[in-house]
């Protein structure tokens, strides 16, 4: 690499032992905690969902009653929501955006440390219900009222969801404000803000969000608290109160917390589908326009929830949801016109990418079906949700998370990780999502109502029921593969070494070791674009990044 | 700074702006009502903005005073991004790397257990939340004074 400049502080030992992970102050390590315990309740939760399936397999009660069956599925819906995706996505911003800017650290490292502590007490206590006499909480991960009230969820149980979702709230909160400020006061000189590579774009407008809104579930979360320990009446009509205004309170979280579930990891694959279709992004200012509408968007959708109330004005609600539509296709447009006529390659990170637009392709289609509210009566809590919902979240956060993974783990840890466990991950998820969440369209179509632990219908739903099963379970055997990968080739130092660049990736992150040093650079390329490591490989070559990039045909766009 | 001062003022009328709308489009004509929960949340996000935006501005004239351009207007006008950003303000990041970085601290990780202590007294009791709130103080009082060692 030519050209280098601007040296930095020289490197300091980091230490991987126990102590000190629990004292790290490191943006790199925090990230690795953040990813590590939300694969972990990826797992607790994943096993919920494999008992829920084992118990609908066949009509009738099984092994499992209604009250546990309700906590199941609330537990399960909690942990994917607030304990997984949302740390993986935080997990990956802690490491990467300090490291794509050019930044040593992030702006606060001690509130960055408290931020991670604080998801992680709040994620054991949520789930610490379960050893309560009366269990965990069972109103669903919408902690509706009045079913989440002290009168039909008595005991410790839902109180402990409620300090838990408060914790991991505030510990969201903090770690935006500490990425809102290390994007805008950290970024290495000549990272101009149209130059800052889309993943921490994404992040950038997520943290907004997350500082937007976050509070207000927050908030709600703690009325709700003092609702059910003093009996005060903030949702009880009979007090003054109001049930709807749990519902504007959650869902004014709520919806904007899909995107910010999905931002981060459209941020993923726009960083993959470049490197591995050896091109430019196509059309990055409309990339970070798209990103920033789709954000300007989200915060004017939350009631398309509560059409079927009769409180909200359903046409404002469908206007603006259907709305989202737009920006979403930008992106869809920029990533397959970045894939067209480009060197393509199928490495696990680029499988997974593809995937993830397959899947939320169709998530994205069933989503303005929702939307219309003479339709949205029809399939109102039936399993059409549930489907809709698992492929935005699954099919779009889960398998471009994944694609994550396979990314940057090289990056991370030094060691690549065994292609062929990563193509049979791949398909078996591929395979296993799709006989898992498709037929639920049909069901809900039919009526098949959601978060039942026992169901009677045509007779076509049990085969359809033992199908979806069996897919679930086709799932968690694929995701034993992707585990089985971690701990061959990572924790025990199996795979072989990664390099600094092991894909030609284009951002900062690639320019510096793998794994980076504490000060993450000794020197950085100049940045003269918004990806400055292709730059300096094509200067490398003898070749101007500049004049390459503003080749008609590339799908450049000014750096 | 005309940066972070952009992105939240826009986000300050973005959120003003569909206020109001919201507020006209959520007339109910059988009730006569407005919906006053969903316009409060909307005025309420652009207050937030607004006022951090209005934080940001103070430091932001105190950086331009003297400067080509340091009228109120001037400023106005490069917040709502009429005006190149550039300036002794703008495009200019912090240099990476330049400042030390902080020391290992047991100190959020103790602060976090003290808080995850306070809130399962609130559902178990007192014996868990004064345990909780004296461990608070402390690491609050210890995170203070490592921040005050030298680095």
């Amino acid at each position: 690499m030519t050209d280098l400049a601007q040296p930095v502080v020289p490197a300091r030992p980091r230490g991987d032992g126990i102590v000190a992970y629990l004292t790290t102050t490191d943006h790199k390590q925090i990230g690795m905690l953040y990813l590590g315990s939300g694969l972990l309740f990826f797992l607790l939760a994943g096993a919920l969902a494999l008992l829920m399936r084992a118990e609908l397999s066949t009509p009738g009660l099984q092994f499992l009653d209604e009250a546990t069956y309700n906590q199941l599925f609330t537990m399960h819906g909690t942990g994917m929501i607030f304990f997984f995706a949302s740390p993986v996505a935080l997990g990956f911003a802690n490491y990467l955006i300090p490291l794509q800017i050019g930044a040593p650290d992030v702006a606060f490292p001690r509130l960055n440390a408290l931020t991670y502590w604080l998801f992680l007490m709040g994620g054991l206590i949520a789930f610490s219900g379960f050893l309560t006499i009366s269990g965990a909480a069972a109103f669903g991960w919408t902690g509706y009222v009045p079913l989440s009230d002290g009168t039909y969820s008595p005991g410790p149980g839902p109180n402990l969801w409620i300090v838990g979702l408060i914790l991991s709230g505030t510990s969201g909160i903090l770690g935006a404000v500490n990425f809102l400020a290390t994007v805008f006061t950290m970024r290495a000189p000549g990272m101009t803000m149209f130059r800052v590579p889309i993943f921490t774009w994404n992040m950038l407008v997520v943290s907004m969000l997350i500082v937007l809104t976050f509070p207000v579930l927050t908030s709600a979360l703690v009325m709700l608290l003092i609702d059910r320990t003093t009996g005060a009446g903030f949702f009880d009509p009979a007090a003054g109160g109001s049930p709807i205004l749990w519902q504007h309170l959650f869902w004014f979280f709520g919806h904007p917390e899909v995107y910010i579930l999905a931002l981060p990891f459209f941020g993923i694959v726009t960083e993959t589908i470049p490197v591995f279709s050896g091109k430019r992004l196509f059309g990055y200012r409309p990339m970070v326009f798209a990103t920033l509408l789709i954000g300007a968007l989200s915060f004017s959708v939350w009631a398309h929830h509560m059409f079927t109330t009769g409180s909200v004005s359903n046409l404002f609600f469908a206007i603006t949801s259907m709305a989202i539509a737009i920006p979403t296709g930008v992106k869809f447009f920029n990533w397959i016109a970045t894939m067209w006529r480009g060197r393509l390659r199928f490495p696990s990170p680029m499988l997974f990418s593809i995937g993830f637009l397959l899947m939320f392709l169709i998530g994205g289609i069933t989503g303005p079906f929702l939307a219309s509210p003479p339709i949205d009566y029809h399939v109102q809590d039936t399993y059409y949700v549930v489907a809709h919902m698992h492929y935005v979240l699954f099919g779009g956060s889960v398998l471009a998370a994944f694609a994550g993974f396979y990314f940057w783990i090289p990056k991370m840890t030094g060691r690549m990780l065994d292609e062929r466990l990563g193509h049979v991950h791949f398909w078996g998820l591929m395979v296993g999502m799709n006989l898992t969440f498709f037929p639920m369209h049909f069901l809900g179509l039919s009526g098949m109502p959601r978060r039942v632990a026992d169901y009677s219908g045509p007779e076509w739903w049990t085969p359809v029921n033992l199908l979806i099963s069996l897919g679930a379970v086709l799932v968690a055997l694929s995701v034993l593969a992707f585990v089985t990968n971690i701990v061959i080739n990572v924790l025990m130092g199996r795979g072989r070494e990664a390099g600094d660049d092991p894909w030609g990736g284009y951002s900062l992150e690639w320019a510096t070791t793998s794994p980076p040093p504490h000060h993450n650079f000794t020197r950085l390329p100049p940045i003269r674009s918004e990806r400055p490591v292709w730059d300096a490989r094509q200067a490398d070559r003898g070749v101007s990044g500049e004049a390459k990039a503003r080749k008609p045909g590339s799908g450049g766009s000014d750096g | 700074m005309a940066e972070e001062l952009r992105f939240f003022l826009r986000t300050a009328l973005y959120s003003a702006a569909i206020g109001i709308i919201y507020w006209f489009a959520s007339y109910d004509a059988v009730h006569g009502a407005y919906d006053w929960i969903g316009t409060v949340m909307l005025a309420a996000a652009g207050l937030a903005s607004g006022a951090v935006v209005v934080v940001m501005a103070l430091f932001a004239r105190r950086a331009l005073e003297g400067a080509p351009g340091a009228s109120t207007l001037g400023v106005v006008a490069r917040w709502l991004g009429f005006t190149d950003p550039g300036g002794p303000a703008g495009q200019q990041p912090l240099a990476a790397g330049l400042e030390p970085l902080p020391r290992r601290s047991a100190w959020p990780l103790v602060s976090s257990l003290a808080v995850a202590l306070i809130g399962l007294g609130i559902v178990f009791g007192p014996w868990l939340l004064l345990p909780g709130i004296v461990l608070l103080a402390g690491s609050v009082w210890g995170w203070v004074t490592q921040l005050q060692v030298p680095r």
